[in-house]
Formats: C-alpha cells, structure tokens, sequence
C-alpha cells in the first residue's frame, strides 16, 4: 500500500517512534468480526453453533457479545481461494437469521462509551449502515426509542434492511439533515454522533481511502462535524450523555471539533476509557496550536494497540 | 416519508385473532399499521413521539402483511410468532435452497401460509401451492451464493 508523504509526516508527528508499528499494522488483513444479536439469540447458544461448525472464535475483550473469526475468510486475503474456503461471513444461514451482525470490533466502542439503560431515549444521529444501532438497541434490551437518522436514503434503505434482520422494535428511522434534531432541545437521554468523516482511520480494511486521502477532506469534514456536535448537544437533556466519534485519526476531524464544542459551551469532558480496551490520551496541541487540556479524556484508538480500525471517541456529559 | 399509525386495541385483536387461526398463536405488544397493509411491532416508547412531525422512515420491526387471504408473516414476524400449527419442517439441502430466494417441493396437504422451519431455526413465511412452497424470502435478504453447500459446512 502507498501511502501519501503528507500522511506518513502527520502520523510521524502523532505518534513518535510508534509510527513505523502503525504503518506496519495498517498493511495487515483484519479478521472478520460480528457481534453477537441478543435480542434472538444467547452469546454461548450461537457461539457453540459456530465452533460446531468449525469457526475459531476470540471474544473482543471490551465487548461481551464481540468475536472475530480467526479463520474465516478474511484472514485469507491474498491467497488463493478453494473448494474448502470459508464461506463470506455474510452468507451464512445464522446471519440469514439475524443471529449476528457483522461488525468491526472497533465500532463496538462508541456504544459502550453511553451507559445506557433500557427506557432510554437515544438518538443515533448518522446511522446507517446500523452496527451501532443494533448494538445499543441489544444493550437495551429493545426497551426504550432508538431514533435513528440518516440524510441519504440510499443510506437509509440498508439501515431498514440491517435493523430488520436484527429485529429492533424500540426503533424509529428518519431521513434528516442531523442539524435539525437541535431543534428538539433536551429531549435525548443518550445521543451517538458517530460522525461521517474521511475514513483515515479505515485504511486497513479500506485501502482505497488512503488513495483518497488529502488534507483540504480533513477540514471540509471538520467543519460539518463543527456543525453536528453543536446540534447533537443542543438536542441532549441536562445530565445526559452523548458519544462523539469518528473512524478518523486526523485531529481536524476529532480533537478540534470536541475543542469547539468546550470553548463555547459548558459541556463535560469525561474520560473514554472502557475495560480490556487499550487507548491512548487525545493531543492538546496540533501543529502548533494549543487546545483544552481536558481534550486528553477523548480517546485515540490505534490499530497497532487492539488488532482493530483506528477510531477517536469523546465522552460528552451535559451539566444539569 | 412513510405513514404509520397506532394500532387500535380493535384492529389488533383481530389481527390475533387471525394469527391464532392460522398459526396457533399471537404476536403481543404495540403495533403500527404502514403502507400496503403492512404490520410493525413498536414499544410504547414510541407513542410519546409526533411521528407526523418526525418524518419517520421506519418504525419497530416489520412482522408481515395483512393479505386478502390472511397474515403473511416476514421473517421477524414469523420467528416472533412461534407458531404451532401450519409449520413445516425441511432438511439442511433444502434450507441452503430456501435461504437463496427457491422454492421447494412438498408432499405436505397443508394450504395457504405456512412456517418453514429448520430444525430449532425459523426461516420465514411460505405459501403452499401445488405440491410447492412458494417462496417469500425478499430479495435483499437472500444468500447471495451460487456454490451449493450443505447448511452445516
């Protein structure tokens, strides 16, 4: 994979010596992942069934109902594909079922960053394709109202199907512009701004992105992530919790947009941390110009530290 | 934009009623009529929203569509329904088949909506006409696969 002579500098910078070990990483296939749909079937019933069959399992250790398949098919990448290939992850009859969602162990993150509990009211504001959703609807235990949103109805039709598959009925699905949900002021107990962005910190599973990569994307996705956050904590009740992240790595499109929302409002900065998780502090200075110093709460999740996508989360709390 | 609305507690007994008919038992809890006649399970968390004013583009779970000819369960609605009569079971080859959009051959003298069942799997919706189970698998939930494998590979 080539990489850009920009990128490589900027993740220089970031990381120190532990660049080369991210650059290293990145080159590396992923494992499959899924996560585990408790709403139609218990971890231990569906994860027998699936070693039954022959899959070599590994529980993400952050996530209960996570797994990655250490050889299914993606752990083939490059190889020669035959008779006895796994079959996609996707095409198999549990998924047919619903039993579980495909999902990338990094993107299990976010919602176990919301303590949420059942009776909620939750909007997840950039849904689609609906890992996430599905994941804090099963963390719910389906009690409670998921709104969740996408501007694109393209993006909205695989969040239908993908929600369907899962089962959720705590769910209502919008097509708006995320900006508008500021109207509904206070009224969420939870909000997951998963935010859309460049895509840098997917590059391992999607090498075309670091193609793509260029610095003016960077900043034209920080400016409506701007714009997104503000909205989301409008929308969020005092004492609520809100999520923000991004599977970028690129501190326009994280550290910067969470520094706007603490310089102009009174929101809390709580530490991201989850057990079994390795993470790294957010920075508090790029390229030479200094932020909140609270912004070391934020999490940076490389992929070199936990085998995963690279992810940035920010644990927002609003006072009362 | 779609429309649903609230089920009245009429509608709804009816339409159990109907569930029992035909398959022996009933979905439970707050439902949502669509489009086309079709049928969503909510929460009662939902009624606290303004659906008219949200804009909403889904609701709940979508559990099946009320036919001239009867309820047609989808796959969630079949799989919540837990049916006890009007249920048939096929084999591992014929799931494969099943879960790629075909339809299958029956000796069954059942008629009309039927469960298609995989050992402790519940596979959907069919309808049995003439010797077959015609197949309401939706296109974007089939298997896309052409390597015809046994189920349990």
């Amino acid at each position: 994979m080539e990489l850009k002579e920009e990128f490589i500098t900027r993740s220089r910078e970031l990381l120190g010596s532990d660049a080369d070990s991210y650059f290293k990483t990145i080159e590396e296939p992923l494992n499959d992942s899924f996560r585990v749909n408790t709403l139609k079937i218990n971890i231990e019933a569906l994860v027998n069934r699936l070693k039954n069959k022959g899959w070599e399992l590994r529980n993400v250790p952050w996530c209960k109902e996570g797994y990655w398949v250490l050889n299914g098919r993606a752990a083939l990448r490059g190889k020669v594909l035959g008779a006895e290939t796994p079959e996609r992850i996707g095409n198999t009859l549990e998924h047919f079922l619903g039993y579980y969602y495909v999902q990338e162990a990094g993107s299990m993150i976010p919602p176990l960053m919301l303590e949420l509990k059942e009776g909620q009211k939750v909007l997840d504001m950039a849904a689609s394709p609906g890992s996430k959703t599905g994941q804090m609807a099963g963390i719910m235990n389906d009690e409670g109202l998921i709104i969740a949103n996408d501007v694109r109805i393209d993006r909205v039709s695989i969040l239908k199907v993908n929600m369907q598959r899962i089962g959720v009925r705590s769910l209502l699905i919008t097509r708006r512009n995320a900006m508008n949900y500021q109207n509904m002021k206070g009224v969420f107990d939870r909000i997951l701004l998963d935010a859309p962005c460049s895509g840098e910190g997917v590059i391992r599973s999607n090498p075309y992105s670091a193609v793509e990569w260029n610095v003016p994307t960077l900043r034209k996705f920080g400016k409506v992530q701007k714009g997104l956050i503000m909205s989301a904590y409008e929308a969020l009740k005092p004492g609520s919790l809100m999520v923000y992240s991004t599977c970028s790595l690129a501190p326009e499109e994280d550290e910067e947009v969470v520094n706007l929302l603490l310089d102009k409002t009174d929101a809390i900065l709580e530490p991201a941390r989850i057990n079994g998780l390795k993470t790294r502090d957010g920075i508090t200075e790029w390229q030479g110009n200094s932020m909140d110093k609270r912004l070391k709460n934020c999490a940076r999740i490389y992929p070199q530290d936990n085998d995963t996508e690279g992810f940035f989360v920010a644990k927002v709390r609003k006072p009362i | 934009m779609m429309n649903f609305r609230h089920m009245t507690k009429k509608e709804v007994n009816e339409l159990q009623e109907q569930m029992k008919k035909q398959f022996g038992s009933v979905i439970e809890g707050t439902m949502f009529r669509g489009s086309k006649d079709k049928v969503y399970l909510g929460t009662e968390h939902i009624l606290t929203i303004n659906l008219d004013k949200l804009n909403a583009e889904g609701i709940g779970v979508y559990i099946g569509r009320i036919e001239e000819d009867g309820f047609r369960p989808s796959i969630e609605g079949a799989q919540l329904i837990r049916a006890v009569i009007n249920v048939i079971e096929i084999n591992d080859e014929e799931t494969w088949d099943w879960i790629r959009g075909f339809e299958i051959k029956t000796n069954s003298e059942t008629r009309g909506y039927v469960i298609i069942k995989n050992k402790e799997d519940t596979l959907g919706t069919g309808k049995v006409i003439n010797g077959k189970i015609w197949n309401y698998t939706p296109k974007e939930r089939r298997i896309k696969s052409l390597t015809k494998k046994l189920i349990n590979q």
